[in-house]
C-alpha cells in the first residue's frame, strides 16, 4: 500500500516538475524568438555574408576572405578603411580622456554635501535623453562659422574664430564637444553610483589626520575608485569606437572625409554604395575590436568588477 | 578655521556646477530663442541673445513639412512606434525576467548567461543582416520593421529578474493555495511588486524608441512610416540656412522627451546607477 503511494507521488512530483519546466519554456519563448531573429541569426549572418560579392539584389559570388585582403591591403578600400580608423582611433583619443576625467570631477563636486545637489545633476544630465538629430540641428547653427554663437564669442574675446564643422582639423573637434556634451551626464551619473560606494570613513579618517585633498583622492578615492572607473572607461571606449549619428548629421563624413568613422564608413558603403558583402567585412572588424576590448575587461578587472557588482546586490534587501 | 575653509571650498564647487550647467543648458536656450527669432534678427553680428516671440516661424515650420507629408503622420508615426514597442518590450522581457528568476527548467543558468552575452553585440553589426532579413520577410517601409527588433530587451530581461527575485518565494506559495494559476501569480501579483522596475525600462525603451535614428533611417525611406527624428534629418536638408525653422522644428522633436524625462527623472536616473553598478 504505502509503497504505491510513495510511486504515485514520485510520479506525480516529477509531471508537476515537466509542467514547471513546460511553463518556463513558454514564459522565455517569445523574448527568445525574437532574440533569435534579430540578435543571434544576425550575429552569424553577417560573417556569411561578408564572404560575398553581393549589392542586396542580384547574385551574390563567393570570394572567401577577398573582401578582408580588400578592406585590409587592397587599394582603393583599403586607403578608405585606415584612413577609417585612423580618424576613429583619433576620435577616441581625444573624446574619451575629456569625458572621462569632466565626469568624474563632475561627480566629485557633486558628491559633496551640497544643497541643490539633485537639481545640479538633473541639469547636468538632461542633453543625454533628448534626441541627436533634433539637437544636432542646434549645435550645427552654435558652430555656424559666420554668425553662430560660438564664433561670436571668441570674436567678443578677441580670440580669433574657428570654422569648425567647415574645416580640417576643427570638425572632428567640434564632433568630439557635441558629444561630450550629449554624454557627459550619464557617466557623471555613473561615477557618482561608484562613489557612493566608497567608503566614507576611511575619507574622513584620512582628513583627521591631516591628509590634504588632493591626498585623500590619490590614495584613497582614486584606488577605491577604480572598477567603477574602468568599467566607465571601457563602455565609454566602445561607445567611442562605433560613433556614427553626429557625423552623419554634423558633418557627413567631411570636410575632405577628416570625420568618416568606422561606422560612418560602414554606413555609406552598405546603404549607399551597396556593397553589402564588403560592408559586412568592415561589420565583423568593426565587432572584432570591440569584441576584443570586452574580453581584455573581463580579463583583467573583469572578476573584480563583477565581485563588486554581486556586493552591492546582496546589499540591497 | 575649519568651517571657513569648508565654506570656501563649496564657494567653487557652486561657481563651477553653475558654470557647467548654463553651458549644458544653453543649447536649449538657444535653441527656443533661435526658433522664436524674426528672420532679420537671425543673422546678426553680435546675435541677440533675447528671444523675439515671434511664433509664426512654428506655422511657417508646421506648413512647410518634408517629404510631402503632414508633420501629424511624423509625431502620430513617432508615438505609436514608440508605445507599441515599449509594451511590446515590458511584456515579453518581464516573462523571460519572471521564467529566469522564478521557475525552475533544465539549461536554465547557461540560457541566462548566453543571453546576457548577446549585450556584447554592437547594433551595428545587425545593421546589414537586419536589413536582409526585413527585405526578404516584405518588412521594408512597414511599422513593423521599427518596433518587432526592439520586441525585447536583453537589459530589460536582466532588470526584470532582479526585480523579480526580491520577491520572497513564500508568497508564491501562499497564492497556490488559494487556487492561483502561474500566469495570474505573474501578471497580476508579481507585476504590480515590481513597478517602480517596470517604470524605469518602461522610461529607457521608450525614450529610446523616440531617439532611435540610424535604423529608421535605413529600413523607412517613404514618408508613410517615417519618424520624427528621420523627418528632421530631410527637413536639415530641404530648409538649408532657414535656421529659425529648423529650430523650431528641433524644439518641436524635443520637448516632449524632456518633459518626460522632468517627469519621470528620479525613476530614471535611479535605474541607470542601478543598472550600472551591475554593469
Amino acid at each position: 500500500m504505502e509503497e504505491g503511494l510513495e510511486e504515485k507521488l514520485l510520479v506525480s512530483k516529477r509531471k508537476r516538475k515537466i509542467k514547471e519546466s513546460l511553463t518556463g519554456y513558454t514564459f522565455i519563448a517569445p523574448a527568445l524568438l525574437i532574440l533569435l531573429i534579430f540578435a543571434i541569426f544576425p550575429t552569424l549572418y553577417v560573417f556569411y555574408l561578408s564572404t560575398f560579392n553581393w549589392s542586396m539584389i542580384g547574385p551574390k559570388t563567393f570570394l572567401g576572405l577577398q573582401n578582408y585582403i580588400n578592406l585590409v591591403f587592397r587599394m582603393p578600400y583599403a586607403k578608405d578603411f585606415w584612413h577609417a580608423v585612423f580618424v576613429t582611433l583619433e576620435y577616441v583619443a581625444i573624446s574619451v580622456p575629456i569625458a572621462l576625467s569632466l565626469s568624474l570631477f563632475l561627480a566629485m563636486l557633486l558628491m559633496k554635501p551640497i544643497k541643490l545637489r539633485s537639481f545640479f545633476r538633473l541639469g547636468i544630465f538632461i542633453a543625454y535623453v533628448t534626441p541627436f538629430v533634433a539637437t544636432s540641428i542646434v549645435w550645427m547653427w552654435i558652430f555656424n562659422s559666420d554668425y553662430g554663437l560660438l564664433n561670436s564669442l571668441l570674436r567678443a574675446l578677441h580670440l580669433p574664430p574657428s570654422t569648425w564643422l567647415l574645416g580640417f582639423p576643427s570638425a572632428l573637434f567640434a564632433i568630439v564637444i557635441y558629444t561630450v556634451w550629449h554624454d557627459v551626464g550619464y557617466s557623471t551619473i555613473l561615477f557618482m553610483a561608484g562613489l557612493t560606494s566608497v567608503s566614507k570613513e576611511l575619507q574622513e579618517a584620512a582628513q583627521i589626520d591631516g591628509a590634504t585633498d588632493i591626498q585623500v583622492f590619490r590614495r584613497i578615492t582614486w584606488p577605491l575608485l577604480s572598477p567603477t572607473t574602468f568599467y566607465i572607461f571601457v563602455i565609454s571606449l566602445i561607445g567611442a569606437s562605433k560613433m556614427f549619428t553626429p557625423v552623419l548629421v554634423l558633418t557627413y563624413g567631411g570636410p575632405y572625409g577628416s570625420t568618416q568613422t568606422i561606422a560612418f564608413l560602414l554606413y555609406h558603403e552598405a546603404f549607399s554604395n551597396w556593397n553589402t558583402g564588403f560592408a559586412s567585412s568592415i561589420a565583423v572588424v568593426l565587432f572584432v575590436i570591440i569584441f576584443i576590448i570586452t574580453m581584455i575587461q573581463f580579463k583583467s578587472t573583469g572578476r573584480k568588477v563583477f565581485y563588486s557588482g554581486e556586493g552591492t546586490e546582496g546589499e540591497a534587501k | 578655521m575649519k568651517n571657513t575653509r569648508l565654506r570656501k571650498s563649496f564657494f567653487w564647487t557652486y561657481l563651477i556646477l553653475t558654470i557647467v550647467l548654463i553651458i549644458v543648458i544653453f543649447p536649449f536656450y538657444w535653441m527656443i530663442v533661435t526658433s522664436l527669432s524674426k528672420p532679420e534678427n537671425l543673422f546678426r553680428v553680435p546675435p541677440k541673445l533675447l528671444p523675439d516671440f515671434n511664433f509664426k516661424n512654428y506655422l511657417d515650420m508646421w506648413h512647410n513639412s518634408p517629404e510631402g507629408v503632414s508633420w501629424w503622420r511624423y509625431i502620430a508615426n513617432t508615438i505609436f512606434v514608440a508605445s507599441v514597442t515599449t509594451l511590446l518590450s515590458l511584456i515579453n522581457s518581464s516573462l523571460a525576467g519572471f521564467a529566469f528568476a522564478k521557475i525552475k527548467f533544465p539549461g536554465k543558468s547557461k540560457l541566462f548567461m548566453f543571453i546576457l552575452g548577446l549585450m556584447m553585440i554592437p547594433g551595428e553589426l545587425l545593421l546589414i543582416p537586419n536589413y536582409v532579413t526585413l527585405s526578404r520577410i516584405n518588412w521594408l517601409n512597414s511599422y513593423q520593421a521599427l518596433i518587432i527588433p526592439f520586441g525585447a530587451s536583453v537589459f530589460g530581461i536582466f532588470l526584470t529578474r532582479q526585480a523579480f527575485r526580491q520577491i520572497p518565494d513564500e508568497l508564491w506559495e501562499a497564492a497556490q493555495i488559494d487556487g492561483c494559476s502561474i500566469g495570474r501569480y505573474f501578471w497580476s501579483i508579481a507585476m504590480h511588486i515590481i513597478r517602480p522596475t517596470l517604470l524605469a525600462l518602461a522610461l529607457f525603451v521608450f525614450l529610446g524608441s523616440w531617439n532611435a535614428f540610424m535604423w529608421p533611417l535605413i529600413v523607412n525611406t517613404t514618408s508613410k512610416y517615417m519618424v520624427l527624428e528621420v523627418a528632421l534629418y530631410s527637413f536639415i536638408g530641404a530648409e538649408g540656412t532657414n535656421w529659425n525653422l529648423l529650430a523650431a522644428a528641433a524644439t518641436m522633436a524635443t520637448i516632449p522627451v524632456l518633459i518626460i524625462f522632468l517627469i519621470f527623472q528620479n525613476q530614471f536616473i535611479e535605474g541607470i546607477s542601478r543598472g550600472a553598478v551591475k554593469g
